[in-house]
């Protein structure tokens, strides 16, 4: 990882400097995440139990530990090497205004979602090739404005068993009020037994949603009915609803495995909503050894 | 005087494919700028008065620099005028 500087400068000559991270990495596709190249395992590390506190201090930096409850930050925290495997609603509940970065992390056990961010004053939150797998949710961050970034990493599977309606499974959610999120390389995917589920969820039900960017990685959808999207950009108005708005996928792979159009309800469910600028680029169809992988796949 | 404040780098970080560009965009602002009004009572001998409203704006622009590139093979170019917040600078890896 590089970085790229920029100097701000007032007619006093005070400077301040902006810092940009920088990484340039494989074609997006060409090395997708699995299971194996994300979480700790891949690592080679033993880890040892964590008997810390639930609400770990900011500035805390752990490695090759193995949480075993859920846990929230209360500023500064980065994790790497590690597993947490939390029962209950939330494996890790972001809250504090500092800078979070889980590195070859793998997070399951939780029976909703697998992280939440609640009420975050500031502070980027990255998930670096982290495993998160086994809940209704991967990510849920519904209000927070402030950055998150996956990369390299696999958010599969998720579902919710069960009969009739249930709750909607996803990788991510984001009902609304959000303004920055990066999705890198990233496989995200729901799984079977999964009701009406889609990837990501965008419904702006607390306020629009924008700065959504996908950028590479592969949407798996394997929901066993004919409303799972990939990305639910829509809103309603009679709702009093506002648009989403500036919008990116692009260089992105879906699976046709189990869908022939990929994601029954729309790729790009109601892309054709959105307010501002969007990009739809070079999103394929995914499913080797068959006719139809690479064709390209628009939205709707 | 103060230093300008970064207000959001958007995104904060990037990844790029050999060829790929990104475009980030940096806000911010000069906590000396401001702006506000002045009224000034105008009298005469037989005490009539009448208000003067001025508009004040204490202007400090800021500029945009040149960026540098450490440790990462990419070149990094401002594409919004120099003087302009926000501004867009693309990173081409």
């Amino acid at each position: 990882m590089g970085t790229v500087t920029v100097p701000v400068t007032d007619s006093g000559g005070h400077v301040a400097t902006a810092t940009i991270g920088v990484l340039v990495g494989s074609p997006p596709g060409d090395v997708l995440p699995t299971p194996q190249s994300t979480g700790w395992q891949h690592t080679g590390v033993t880890l040892k139990a964590y008997t810390g506190a639930t609400t770990i201090p900011a500035g805390t930096v752990l490695d090759s530990v193995d949480i075993t409850k859920p846990i929230t930050n209360a500023g500064q925290l980065t994790i790497r090497r590690s597993r947490i495997t939390a029962g209950g609603l939330m494996a890790v509940n972001c809250t504090g205004p500092g800078d979070v970065l889980l590195e070859d992390v793998e997070i399951t056990g939780s029976y909703d979602r697998s992280i939440q961010t609640s009420n975050r004053k500031a502070g980027t939150l990255t998930c670096r090739r982290v495993y998160a797998h086994g809940g209704l949710r991967g990510l849920d961050f519904t209000g927070d404005g402030n950055p998150i970034r996956l990369e390299d990493s696999y958010f599969a599977f998720n579902s919710n068993p069960g009969s009739g309606e249930r709750s909607h499974a996803s990788a991510i959610r984001a009902a609304g009020g959000i303004r920055s999120l990066d999705v890198v390389n990233t496989v995200l995917g729901v799984g079977t037994s999964s009701w009406s589920s889609g990837l990501i969820a965008t419904y702006p039900e607390n306020g629009p949603n924008s700065g959504v960017r996908i950028v590479g990685g592969l949407w798996i959808v394997q929901a066993d009915n004919s409303g799972a999207y990939g990305i639910a950009a829509g809103y309603t108005p009679s709702a009093g609803e506002k648009p989403n708005s500036n919008f990116v996928v692009k260089d992105l792979w879906v699976s046709t495995e189990f869908y022939p159009s990929g994601c029954p309800s729309g790729v790009g469910q109601h892309w054709n909503q959105l307010a501002g600028t969007n990009v739809w680029s070079n999103v394929r169809k995914y499913h080797p050894g068959f006719a139809e992988h690479g064709q390209q796949i628009n939205p709707g | 005087m103060a230093s300008p404040i970064v207000d959001s780098i958007t995104p904060a970080s990037v990844t790029l494919a050999p060829g790929q560009f990104a475009d980030v965009t940096i806000t911010a602002h000069d906590p000396d700028s401001g702006s506000g009004t002045a009224d000034i009572p105008i009298t005469d001998g037989a005490s009539n008065a009448v208000t003067a409203h001025v508009s004040i704006t204490i202007a400090d622009p800021i500029l945009f620099g040149a960026a540098t590139v450490n440790g990462v093979a990419v070149t990094a170019t401002r594409i919004t005028p120099a003087g302009v917040s926000p501004a867009t600078y693309r990173i081409q890896a």
